[in-house]
């Protein structure tokens, strides 16, 4: 496990400690959590990419309610 | 804050016509997109939504990899039922009379302490998953 010091405003530091605190985990836990859920994100432009060509290609798609197609499905499979 | 979001909402983030609470589902959809939630899915979807482009509205097989690609790219990889997970499917699906893909996915919802968000009215009668209308006035999302 490595160390680093890291420069924070002290008005974010607090709300760190503090957000820290009510969750009755450490300074580093919270701060290791926030980063892997920022570096889990998605590509923001690669998602921007991806629901533009999914929007297209249902364009064709006709009418129709979603949770009905998906009801069906489900209820017609075999049992 | 997480969601898992069911198959008919997911649907719903990219086709209009036809369909209920588009507003709503894409108040999600662009809430996820700007990371101010963050919205999974379980394997299943993949299944549901391949199935319904293959059967229902017979996309071609190389639109259906294609969409189930991009789904993958704007949720990122599915969560995987584990076994725990499964044995509480079976028990809700039993309880509430449900299939238990519905339970499934409700849950997975349960297991990782999420709301579910879907359309499904099975679901939402049993109480087991919030309305995309009930998601996004409880979060205060902002539609188009």
């Amino acid at each position: 496990m490595s160390k680093v010091m890291v420069s924070l405003p002290d008005e974010l530091l607090h709300r760190i400690d503090e957000a820290a605190r009510q969750r009755s985990v450490s300074r580093s836990a919270l701060i290791a959590a926030a980063a892997r859920r920022e570096l889990a994100r998605r590509d923001p432009d690669a998602v921007a990419a991806a629901i533009a060509r999914s929007e297209k290609r249902f364009q064709a798609a006709g009418g129709f309610e979603a949770a009905v197609l998906v009801r069906g499905d489900r209820d017609a499979s075999p049992r | 804050m997480t969601l898992l979001v069911e198959t008919s909402v997911l649907i719903k983030w990219f086709h209009s016509e036809g369909e209920a609470e588009v507003a709503e589902a894409r108040a999600i959809r662009d809430a996820h997109q700007r990371g101010v939630l963050n919205a999974r899915i379980i394997d299943l979807a993949l299944y549901e939504v391949g199935n319904v482009l293959l059967t229902s509205l017979r996309w071609t097989a190389s639109d259906v990899a294609d969409q189930l690609d991009d789904l993958i790219e704007i949720c990122g990889v599915p969560l995987v039922m584990a076994s725990g997970w499964l044995r509480e499917a079976a028990s809700l699906g039993s309880t509430h009379g449900l299939t238990f893909y519905d339970a499934a996915w409700a849950a997975a919802a349960q297991a990782l302490g999420v709301a579910l968000v879907s359309a499904d009215t099975k679901l939402l009668a049993a109480e087991l998953a919030e309305s995309p209308t009930a998601t996004t006035q409880r979060l205060r999302l902002q539609q188009r």
